[in-house]
C-alpha cells in the first residue's frame, strides 16, 4: 500500500506544519512515511510543496505523483493538477479558491473558515488541512489529537486547534467515495527524522560541545538543532561573524579538547579552505559538514545537487589526509557523523559530511537507533611524557596529542612547517619527514573506510552506481527493474574518499551506468582517477530536484 | 615572581638586529614572570608575520595559525578551556588588515583573551608593503605615490566598539610596556594593546627617534573609563602619541554569560554515559 500526498501553498501558510504533524501521524499510524521540502528562497508569498509519500514497505525518496493534493492556493491547483493519479483528489478552499473546471477529484473544504470558528485565527487552517486528511483517510483522530496537544505548549491554543482538526476530520469523514483509504497498522517503535536533525543528534552523542558557523541553507539546520540542545547538554554554538572565523574557531576549540564542528554550504566551505588546509598541517581533528546546494555561487539557495564532490575532496592547498563521507539516508547520517568525529580524532584529520539540501530538510521513518552500542573514543594523552613533542614521528604517522594545559607539558603546532615539537623550521630534511609523516595517516585511514553496500540481483548485466543522498530513489528503482525482469544491482557509496576500491574492482568488467545529482559525472572521475575505470553512462540530473524511482527507471530503460 | 629564565627555549629569533620585537619579546617573559603565569597555563596563539613568529621564541603553548585568523583561533581555544590564559599577538597587517573582521567582533563578543598587536606601520614578513596602519604618503615598491588611504586607527574603532580594554604603548619603553601587558593580562574581558614598534629594515619613516619624539605617558589625572575623552586621545596622532591605558570597562565577559561554562571548563565536560531517551522522543 502506498499514498502520495502533496500539500502546497505559499511561504507562510503553514505548509511544513502539515507535512510535519501527518507524516508524525503516519509514523504512529504505523506506516513507512518519506517527506520531502521543496521551497523556494523566500519567507513569503511562491509556490512551495512538501510530498508526504506513505507506505506499508522501507521508502527513502519521493516520487512522481499524487494521490492527495492539499491546495491552499490556487497555483497549487494549475501546477500540479496533472499529476493526480486516477482516483486521486484535490482538497481546496471552495470559499477562498475560485477554480474553474471542476471534476469529480475537487473535494472544497471550507479550510479557513473552519480554523476561524474553531481557533479565531487564520493560522490554524494548517489544523483544519490535517483534520480533513485524517478524515478522508479514515485515520485514528486520537493519534492526530494527541499530536496537536503536543505540538502546542499552550494547552488553550492547543484545545482549540484540536477543535479545528476535528471539525475537518467531521467533513472529510462524510466523503464516502474516496477509495484509497488505508488500513491503519499498529503502531511501532520507529522513529521519524531529517537529515538536518540526525546530523544534529549524531553530533551531540558524539561528543561535539561546540559548533560555530555561519548562517546558510541548508547547513543552518545542524546549527539549529545543536543550538536547540545546548542548554541541556552543556554545548557552545557560536554564530561566527564569517566561515573563516567559524572554521579557525573551531579548530582553536579542537587544539584545547572540544569536539567540535563547523555546518555550512559550498560557499561558505569556499571560505573555509586556507583553514581545512591549516586543520591538516596542524594535524587538529574537526568535523565540517556541508550541505550541498547548486552553484556555482550562490546558485539555487534551496535547492538541492551533488556538485561539490571534487571540490571537497580536492579542496586545500598543500597534502594532506581527509576523510569525506556522504550519508546515504537520515539514519546512515547519525551514524557517519559519529564515525566522523571518532576518525577526525583517531588520525587527527579534518572530517567532512557531504550532504545535500535533499537528504537536510526531508523527513523519513528509520528503523529505531542504536545508541548503547556507540563508541567515543577521543585517543587523547592525558599524561603525556615530560619529553612530549606534538608532531612527534612515528611509524603510523599518528603523533600523541594532548592537549595545552593538561599534564605540565607544552603543546606548540604551526601553520608554518615545523619540527616535531611544533616550532617552525625551514630545514628541509625535517619538511620531508613531516610530508611523509602526515600522510602515512591517509594510508592507515583506507582501512577504516566502509565498502560501498550492494544491492540487487548477484549476476546482474548491469551496475548502477550512485553516492551519498540518492539511495532510497535508486534502490526502488532498481526493485522495480527487477520486478521487470532488468537484471540490474545497485553499488551505493557512503564513504567517499578515500575512495573504497575493492568492490569497484570485483565488478570493474561489469556494465556500470552512474547515477549523479550534477551536470559532469563527479563521481565517475574520482572512479576513473582513483581505479581507472571508466564509466561512460550517465543519468545525470542537476535541475535542483532530487531524483525520483520513476526517472531513474525510466532512464535506465533508455540507455539499456 | 617566578625567574624570566622559565620562559627561555633554545628557538633563535629570525628577525634584524636592531628590530623593535627584541624589546617586545623580552617585556613579554618580564611581564609573564610578574604575574607568576607558568608556561603550561598560558596560550600563545599567533598569525603570520615577523611578529607573529614572537611566541616561537619563549616556553608556552602555541598554535601558530595563519595570516589573520589568530583572534579567531584564541577565541575557540579560550571558551574550550577558559582556564588557560590566552594571548593573541601578531602583526598590524594580520590584525587590522587580513583580521580586521574577527577584531572587530571579538571585541563585541568580549572574549577575555589579550590581543597584543606589534605595530610597525609595515608588512615587514613581505618586504615592506603599506600596512593599514602606515601613515598617509609613505612610499614602498607597491605604494609608489605614497599610501593614499588615511590610517585604520585601532585604538579609535576598539572604543568605537566599546572594547573593555585598549591600551597603547612603545617597544623603546620597556617599563611602560611590561605594565600595559601585565594590566591587558589581568584585565577581565577582551583587552587590545597596540604596541608601536619601529621595523629598522623596511619602515624608514616611523622610526625609533620618530616614535621617542612623539610618544607621551597619560598620567593619574587621565580617567580610562570616560569613553568621549577616550575617544579624544585615540585621535590624537602626530606631534604627540598618548600611549597608557586609553579606555577600560567591565562588560560582562562572554564566557561570564554562558550557562554552558558554568561547571567548569568545556573540554572536561563528560561526553559518555549521557542519557539521551528525551532526545529520541523527538522524533517519534
Ligand atoms: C592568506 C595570506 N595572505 C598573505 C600572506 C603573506 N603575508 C605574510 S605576513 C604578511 C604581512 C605581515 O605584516 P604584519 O602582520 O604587519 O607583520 P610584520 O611582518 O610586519 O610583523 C603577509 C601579507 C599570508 N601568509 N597569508
Ligand atoms: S623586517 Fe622589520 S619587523 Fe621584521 S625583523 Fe626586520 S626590522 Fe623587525
Ligand atoms: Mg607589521
Amino acid at each position: 500500500m502506498e499514498l502520495k500526498i502533496v500539500i502546497g501553498g505559499e511561504a507562510g501558510q503553514g505548509i511544513q506544519t502539515i507535512s510535519v504533524i501527518m507524516s508524525k501521524f503516519f509514523l504512529r499510524s504505523g506506516y513507512y512515511v518519506f517527506s520531502e521540502q521543496s521551497y523556494q528562497s523566500r519567507i513569503r508569498g511562491g509556490h512551495n510543496f512538501t510530498q508526504v509519500r506513505i507506505s506499508t514497505e522501507s521508502i527513502s525518496s519521493p516520487d512522481d505523483g499524487i494521490d492527495i493534493l492539499v491546495a491552499l492556493n490556487e497555483e497549487t491547483i494549475n501546477l500540479h493538477k496533472g499529476e493526480i493519479s486516477p482516483n486521486g483528489i484535490i482538497i481546496y478552499d471552495n470559499e477562498l479558491i475560485k477554480y474553474e473546471g471542476l471534476d469529480k477529484s475537487f473535494f472544497g473544504v471550507p479550510l479557513q473558515r473552519i480554523a476561524v470558528e474553531n481557533a479565531k485565527t487564520k493560522l490554524a487552517v494548517n489544523s483544519s488541512a490535517c483534520g480533513v486528511l485524517v478524515g478522508l483517510l479514515d485515520g485514528d483522530f486520537s493519534i492526530l489529537e494527541k499530536l496537536m496537544r503536543e505540538q502546542f505548549k499552550d494547552p488553550d491554543i492547543g484545545e482549540k486547534n484540536v477543535l479545528t482538526a476535528k471539525a475537518g476530520y467531521e467533513i472529510g469523514r462524510n466523503r464516502k467515495d474516496f477509495s484509497l483509504k488505508t488500513p491503519f497498522l499498529s503502531n511501532n517503535e520507529r522513529l521519524i527524522i531529517d537529515g538536518g536533525s540526525a546530523i544534529g543528534f549524531g553530533a551531540i552523542v558524539a561528543g561535539c560541545r561546540f559548533l560555530s558557523a555561519y548562517p546558510m541553507t541548508p547547513g543552518t539546520a545542524v546549527m539549529n538543532y545543536l543550538a536547540g540542545h545546548s542548554k541541556r547538554y552543556n554545548i557552545v554554538v557560536e554564530q561566527a561573524e564569517d566561515e573563516i572565523s567559524a572554521i579557525n574557531m573551531v579548530l582553536g576549540a579542537s587544539f584545547a579538547g572540544v569536539r567540535s564542528m563547523v555546518t555550512t554550504s559550498g560557499g561558505g566551505f569556499s571560505l573555509m579552505v586556507e583553514g581545512l588546509s591549516l586543520a591538516g598541517m596542524t594535524e587538529t581533528p574537526c568535523v565540517i559538514h556541508i550541505g550541498q546546494r547548486p552553484g556555482p555561487a550562490t546558485g539555487l539557495p534551496t535547492r538541492t545537487e551533488q556538485a561539490e564532490l571534487l571540490f571537497v575532496i580536492n579542496a586545500g592547498h598543500g597534502e594532506f589526509p581527509r576523510y569525506v563521507t556522504a550519508p546515504r539516508d537520515a539514519r546512515d547520517a547519525f551514524y557517519k557523523t559519529i564515525k566522523a568525529f571518532n576518525l577526525a580524532d583517531k588520525y587527527q584529520i579534518p572530517s567532512i559530511i557531504l550532504t545535500d539540501q535533499f537528504l537536510i530538510d526531508s523527513m523519513a521513518t528509520i528503523e529505531g537507533l542504536e545508541l548503547n552500542n556507540i563508541k567515543i573514543e577521543r585517543y587523547i594523552e592525558y599524561n603525556p611524557n615530560k619529553d612530549y613533542k606534538r608532531h612527534l614521528i612515528t611509524e603510523s604517522g599518528i603523533s600523541p596529542r594532548a592537549l595545552p594545559g593538561t599534564g605540565g607539558i607544552l603543546v606548540v603546532t604551526d601553520s608554518d612547517e615545523h619540527d616535531e615539537e611544533g616550532h617552525i623550521t625551514e630545514d628541509l630534511e625535517i619538511r620531508k619527514r613531516l610530508v611523509e609523516k602526515r600522510l602515512r595517516r591517509g594510508e592507515l585511514l583506507k582501512e577504516d573506510i566502509e565498502e560501498p553496500l550492494y544491492f540487487g540481483l548477484s549476476d546482474p548485466d548491469v551496475i548502477l552506481l550512485g553516492w551519498g543522498s540518492t539511495y532510497g530513489a535508486i534502490k526502488e528503482a532498481i526493485d522495480r527493474l527487477i520486478e521487470e525482469d532488468f537484471k540490474v544491482g545497485l553499488l551505493h557509496f557512503s564513504d567517499v574518499y578515500p575512495l573504497p576500491y575493492k568492490q569497484l574492482e570485483k565488478y570493474r568488467n561489469k556494465r556500470l551506468i552512474s547515477v549523479e545529482g550534477n551536470a559532469t559525472g563527479q563521481f565517475t572521475l574520482l572512479v576513473r582517477r582513483e581505479t581507472g575505470i571508466d564509466i561512460k553512462d550517465k543519468i545525470l540530473k542537476y535541475n535542483g530536484r532530487p531524483f525520483t524511482p520513476s526517472e531513474i527507471v525510466k532512464e535506465v530503460k533508455k540507455i539499456w | 615572581m617566578v625567574d624570566t629564565k622559565i620562559y627561555e627555549n633554545n628557538q633563535v629569533p629570525a628577525w634584524c638586529s636592531g628590530c623593535g620585537n627584541f624589546s617586545i619579546l623580552r617585556c613579554m617573559k618580564q611581564a609573564l614572570a610578574e604575574l607568576d603565569i607558568s608556561p603550561d597555563r598560558l596560550l600563545m596563539v599567533s598569525g603570520i608575520g615577523q611578529a607573529a613568529k614572537a611566541p616561537h621564541y619563549f616556553k608556552c603553548n602555541l598554535f601558530n595559525g595563519l595570516h589573520g585568523r589568530d583572534i579567531s583561533v584564541a577565541v575557540g581555544a579560550k571558551i574550550a578551556n577558559h582556564d588557560l590564559i590566552v594571548i593573541a599577538e601578531s602583526g598590524d597587517g594580520n590584525t587590522y588588515g587580513e583580521g580586521g573582521n574577527h577584531l572587530i567582533h571579538n571585541i563585541r563578543r568580549n572574549v577575555n583573551i589579550k590581543v597584543f598587536v606589534h605595530n610597525n606601520q609595515i608588512y615587514g614578513l613581505t618586504k615592506g608593503q603599506a600596512s593599514p596602519t602606515s601613515d598617509l604618503g609613505m612610499k614602498t615598491r607597491v605604494q609608489v605615490d605614497g599610501v593614499l588611504s588615511p590610517p585604520f586607527n585601532p585604538i579609535a574603532v576598539a572604543i568605537a566598539l566599546n572594547a573593555s580594554f585598549v591600551a597603547r604603548s612603545f617597544s623603546g619603553d620597556p617599563e611602560h610596556l611590561v605594565a600595559m601587558m601585565k594590566s591587558a593580562i589581568t584585565h577581565k574581558g577582551f583587552a587590545l594593546l597596540d604596541i608601536l614598534q619601529p621595523c629598522v629594515t623596511f619602515n624608514r619613516v616611523n622610526t625609533f627617534g620618530w616614535y621617542k619624539e612623539r610618544v607621551y605617558k597619560l598620567d593619574d589625572s587621565y580617567d580610562p573609563t570616560n569613553r568621549i575623552l577616550a575617544f579624544e586621545k585615540a585621535l590624537e596622532w602626530g606631534d604627540r602619541i598618548p600611549i597608557g591605558i586609553i579606555y577600560v570597562n567591565n562588560r560582562p565577559t562572554y564566557e561570564e554569560q554562558l550557562t554552558q561554562l558554568k561547571d567548569g571548563p568545556l573540554f572536561k565536560v563528560p561526553i559518555t554515559g549521557i542519557d539521551y531517551s528525551d532526545i529520541l522522543k523527538e522524533f517519534k
